[in-house]
């Protein structure tokens, strides 16, 4: 598979990742590029002998959470005239725009968790921290969004 | 009252994506030109350009926001008895207990005037500077590029004359643009540098060095497949140490020779000779922990006091900055003097090392207090001194904040910035046809030429403001 191939089918879906990991369309579609700028950059390694939709999820989580976005400066935007957007998800509002109060990396958790689904080991490995890191990161955001959790859960998360 | 379910959570996280505004402009076209900027500023810096911060100094060129250094560091000669100068709040150290207060910061150029030197951007003959690392107080290590494919040559800038000497020009072993000069060390009686092919798919790299006095450059050497996934290079007075990606540390004479792993190795990363670490500084985001701190000369072993909640810690031989929460966090090595210091870094961020005076470490932090000083100053980063507990504003973030960290293999000395340079867009036309993705779906395949804009820096390119911390005011 060639580089663009892979590009012209899975970039939609990693913008939508970016977009709830982010929360709005100019971060998401920023995340996503570079992710995939990278992700291009090594491509004839990564198409060897690894997951490249893993890799480029992964970098997307990492660059997240990470001092890159805040301190970038060659945001590219593309100016194609199209409609206005809005950046605010249009449906349930309370609990989409409380997420956006939460720090990047508790975000970050909650999104490989509620989204990704990947169980809290495989959120430590990809995000580079602890177990119990996840844990109190999720728990602490979970309780600032005010969600319960399940009890049959309970024993498994925390 | 918790009163929402998790259920809740996944089925909005999931609605969202689903609803996600159609991207603006297209997807494939941004990333091949984003790739293509990246290739022009990959020269001096591959190994961070799948990493680091990249943030943009003077006319569109990006350096990356990497770590590297002065003499190799001996690092131990930072002592206690160093007396700081007037201090507007420094911190309080309380025996185990961790302190916390925000310091001060203005313009490194008011903290520490004698840091602070202004360098033409560009040579007499045109070529553009670019820092790499203080040699000593008044001596400062440039890179001179004619063109950004050419491979150029190294200078020394002697600060208190005004004046820059040709040290070596670096010469191009293989034919054509594939080769790129990377990172350059300044050893105690060498300058050493590698280089590699990073657009073909070879794994391949090559060392060169230059007596400290300068000179013609020699070939030390070239490696291929994981040997050639250099992370950091040394150089001592009779051999060329390397570490890769995969962990290790690797030395080759520098008379030639086949290469050879240092004994024990396994899983550390050169931090900078003789200090190796058990994580890769140039790693992407700096998450983790450093937790060990090796002499590689001595083979001595230190285990590093990592405190709870910490997270990006790195540590030279005397101290180590990490993030706590929204506040950075800086103590030594065991665990002492520890506080924290808000207003600094920030959670999830890393921080990074450079170089002071005598190679002792200061920290290098992103600045997070919103508004910034009381004066209206808002620097981009924040050098800290962890000795004197001063800080030192980098760069202005009102002027588009901007900066650049010199490009040596070692944490560096340096910090700069254009104060003339602005952000302004800059447009380019790819073919639309390359645009499969982001286009409503229903809509027709869009033809011909698409306009893709990018935020770049414009004005400037005449003068760099330089701090060099190799003349930090230290009484040793």
């Amino acid at each position: 598979m060639e580089f663009t191939d892979f590009v012209a089918a899975r970039g939609s879906a990693l913008y939508r990742y970016g977009y709830v990991l982010t929360g709005n369309a100019e971060d998401a579609a920023d995340l996503t590029q570079e992710a995939l700028a990278r992700l291009g950059d090594a491509w004839s390694r990564i198409r060897k002998k690894d997951d490249p939709e893993g890799y480029v999820r992964t970098t997307m989580a990492r660059l997240h959470i990470s001092l890159w976005r805040r301190l970038r400066k060659e945001r590219l935007v593309a100016a194609v005239p199209e409609a206005a957007y809005t950046d605010d998800y249009p449906g349930e509002t309370g609990l989409w725009n409380e997420l956006k109060g939460l720090p990047p990396k508790q975000r970050a958790v909650l999104v490989l968790r509620y989204y990704e689904d990947l169980p809290d080991d495989e959120i430590a490995g990809l995000l580079g921290i602890s177990r119990g890191t996840v844990r109190s990161q999720a728990a602490r955001a979970l309780d600032k969004l005010r969600v319960r959790v399940a009890p049959a859960e309970t024993e498994a998360v925390r | 009252m918790n009163d929402r379910s998790e259920a809740e959570l996944i089925r909005l996280l999931a609605d969202a994506a689903d609803a996600a505004p159609e991207p603006k402009g297209d997807l494939a076209g941004t990333v091949q030109l984003r790739r293509s900027r990246r290739r022009t500023r990959r020269r001096l810096q591959s190994a961070l350009a799948v990493a680091g911060v990249v943030t943009v100094v003077a006319g569109g060129t990006a350096v990356g926001r990497g770590v590297s250094s002065g003499e190799g560091g001996d690092g131990h000669v930072l002592t206690t008895e160093v007396t700081p100068t007037a201090v507007p709040s420094p911190e309080e150290s309380s025996g185990d207990g961790t302190s916390s207060e925000s310091p001060t910061v203005r313009p490194a150029a008011e903290v520490w005037p004698a840091t602070v030197s202004w360098i033409p951007a560009k040579a007499a003959d045109g070529s553009k500077y670019r820092p790499i690392t203080g040699l000593s107080a008044t001596e400062l290590l440039l890179s001179a590029e004619s063109s950004f494919e050419k491979v150029g040559r190294l200078e020394v800038y002697d600060t208190m004359t005004g004046r820059s000497t040709v040290l070596t020009q670096m010469p191009t072993p293989k034919e054509g643009k594939d080769y790129y000069t990377q990172d350059v060390e300044a050893g105690t009686d060498y300058i050493a540098w590698w280089g590699e092919t990073p657009n073909t798919p070879d794994k391949w790299a090559d060392f060169w060095v230059v007596p400290r006095a300068g000179g013609t450059a020699k070939r030390v050497g070239e490696v291929t497949g994981a040997l050639a996934e250099v992370t950091r290079i040394g150089v001592t007075a009779d051999s060329l140490v390397w570490s890769v990606k995969a962990g290790g540390v690797y030395r080759m004479p520098l008379s030639g020779g086949a290469p050879g792993r240092i004994a024990g190795t396994d899983g550390l990363h050169l931090l900078s000779w003789p200090w190796a670490a058990d994580v890769d500084g140039k790693q992407d985001t700096g998450a983790g922990n450093q937790t060990k701190l090796v002499n590689l000369e001595t083979g001595t072993t230190t285990e590093v006091n990592v405190p709870k909640g910490v997270d990006g810690l790195r540590c030279g031989p005397v101290w180590c900055f990490g993030a706590k929460g929204d506040a950075a966090l800086v103590q030594r090595v065991d665990g002492s003097d520890r506080r924290t210091v808000p207003g600094l870094g920030r959670a999830g961020g890393s921080s990074s090392l450079l170089t002071g005076r005598t190679g002792g470490f200061v920290g290098f932090f992103g600045y997070s207090q919103r508004g910034g000083t009381a004066s209206g100053y808002v620097p981009s980063e924040v050098v800290y001194d962890p000795i004197s507990g001063m800080a030192g504003g980098i760069g202005d973030r009102t002027n588009g904040g901007g900066y650049g960290v010199g490009v040596s293999s070692s944490p560096t000395s340096i910090v700069y910035w254009d104060a003339d340079e602005r952000q302004v867009e800059e447009c380019g036309e790819v073919d639309a046809a390359s645009v499969p993705l982001t286009r409503p779906s229903g809509a027709p395949a869009p033809t011909g030429k698409i306009r893709t804009c990018a935020q770049v820096q414009k004005g400037g390119g005449k003068e760099f403001t330089v701090v060099n911390l190799l003349a930090l005011p230290y009484m040793n």
